[in-house]
């Protein structure tokens, strides 16, 4: 090759040399933001994110799951307390029962003598201080019910239809007490029929206390339903 | 020759014996609570008649109770007096609500037929029938109780055993679930702290699939009885005589 031909030769060959340089160098990124690329920044803008975004994500989730768990644990210490409230109703119920069993005994015909009277009435004082307590207690938790005023006004009519009724199983008492002890100094025109009739009315005030009682008993069941199915919902 | 010694294990034995016998028959006295006599709407010492028996008969119609009835998908039990069925459009109930089941029975017969509330004891929901082109239905177990007629009651005078165990019968019958105005059967009622007015208790398809819905008997006022008696229309005297008659005057609890 001669010198003129290999000169040409070099001048194409360093021509497309440049070209390519040329065109590598506008391919490349700019130069402005070259620097994200360096370890140390990509080590500084990982910090940030796990510095900043992570414990606002834990905070809040903490937030909520704190929050879901007082809630549930407030549902959950009301429900107990209905559910006690029921308890402890029909613990009262039993009352009303053994005040009829007190009673029962002095439903026939043999006379009353002074002695069973003041072990009765003795008895009833006892009866009647255990019913009174355990009205305190139902009426002191009758407050956790959702629908608390209409639970307590049902618990009222109940308690004042069982001291109606105890009135009556006394009345009968004293009643047949006045009719077998005459000599007590105490007038009485009273007699057997009376006592029937005051049996009766006894007996028959059963269907207005065992009402009074249902409709306590279906209200209470009701809103314990209800705060069951609130509690299932805490669940996940 | 030897004797062996009984005496010590015999007396323990009979002890035992003697306390198993003395609770079990203490257990089968009363509950306590109450005098324990019998319920009856009748009046004490006076003839039942035929119209004294269609007369609470129909009051018990509509007079019925339902306790405990158990809905799905909640632990809300419903409780309510003079239990009837409506259709009702939405939630509002308006209108009468009607107490008979009314319906085809299970083996097919076309004819309609009506099983009126006195004389159903219980039902249980067996099966929902969801249809595309058809209104869904439900197929409903009905226990009936007592399956007499007034007549017979007060010509046979059966006690109650004998009813128990001859005048019960256990019937199946589909119940369309839809009214005709687009309407869904509803159990409705009166609850016993808000008795003036009806309200829904269940739809008759959420209520849980086999459990045993008890009607109670609700009260009613009978001339020359003092206090509400329940509407046991079948409670005559050959009835409540009986020692197993189970509704008796005992305080609630």
């Amino acid at each position: 090759m001669s010198s003129e031909e290999e000169k040409g030769h070099i001048k194409k060959n360093v021509r497309r040399e440049n070209e390519v340089r040329r065109g590598t160098s506008i391919r490349a990124s700019p130069k402005k933001l070259s620097w994200l690329n360096s370890r140390i920044s990509l080590l500084l803008i990982g910090s940030l994110l796990t510095g900043i975004l992570v414990p606002w994500f834990q905070i809040s989730y903490r937030a909520i799951e704190w929050r879901r768990q007082n809630q549930f644990e407030n549902v959950s210490f009301r429900l107990e307390m209905m559910r006690n409230c029921l308890t402890q109703f029909v613990y009262l119920s039993a009352c009303t029962a053994e005040g009829y069993e007190l009673v029962e005994r002095f439903m026939d015909t043999a006379p009353l003598t002074h002695k069973d009277y003041e072990e009765f009435e003795q008895q009833c004082i006892n009866l009647q201080s255990r019913r009174f307590t355990q009205n305190a207690k139902v009426r002191s938790l009758t407050i956790y019910f959702r629908d608390a005023g209409r639970v307590k006004d049902l618990v009222l009519t109940y308690v004042h239809n069982c001291n109606r009724y105890f009135d009556m199983l006394r009345t009968f008492v004293r009643t047949k007490y006045a009719i077998s002890n005459p000599t007590n100094g105490e007038q009485t025109d009273l007699d057997e029929e009376d006592l029937d009739e005051l049996r009766d009315k006894i007996d028959g005030y059963m269907t207005t206390l065992n009402n009074s009682y249902k409709a306590v008993i279906a209200k209470m069941r009701e809103d314990i339903g209800e705060v069951e199915d609130e509690s299932e919902e805490f669940r996940f | 020759m030897k004797v062996k010694n009984f005496g010590f294990r015999s007396t323990v034995l009979v002890l035992v014996l003697v306390i198993v016998l003395s609770t079990m028959l203490a257990a089968r006295g009363d509950i306590g609570g109450g005098p324990g006599d019998a319920i009856t709407p009748y009046v004490p010492d006076k003839k039942i008649t035929w119209d004294d028996i269609k007369s609470i008969k129909e009051e018990s119609s509509k007079a019925r109770t339902v306790a405990d009835l158990k809905v799905k998908d909640t632990h809300v039990t419903q409780y309510g007096e003079q239990v009837g069925l409506m259709y009702v459009v939405g939630e509002s109930v308006s209108g009468e609500p009607f107490f008979k089941f009314s319906g085809v029975s299970e083996s097919g017969d076309k004819d309609a037929t009506d099983i009126d509330f006195s004389v159903v004891r219980s039902f249980s929901l067996l099966r929902v029938d969801e249809r595309l082109f058809r209104k869904d239905r439900a197929l409903l177990e009905i226990v009936k109780f007592p399956n007499i007629l007034p007549e017979d009651l007060l010509s046979r005078r059966p006690s109650y055993s004998e009813l128990e165990e001859h005048y019960t019968q256990r019937v199946r019958l589909w119940v369309a679930l839809e009214g005709e105005k687009n309407g869904e059967l509803y159990l409705v009622g009166k609850k016993l702290y808000e008795r003036h007015i009806y309200q829904v208790l269940a739809r008759l398809r959420d209520i849980e699939l086999n459990s045993e819905v008890i009607l109670g008997y609700g009260d009613t006022r009978v001339e020359g009885i003092a206090n509400p008696v329940p509407t046991i229309w079948w409670a005559i005297d050959s009835v409540i005589e009986d020692e197993s008659y189970p509704y008796r005057r005992y305080l609630a609890r």
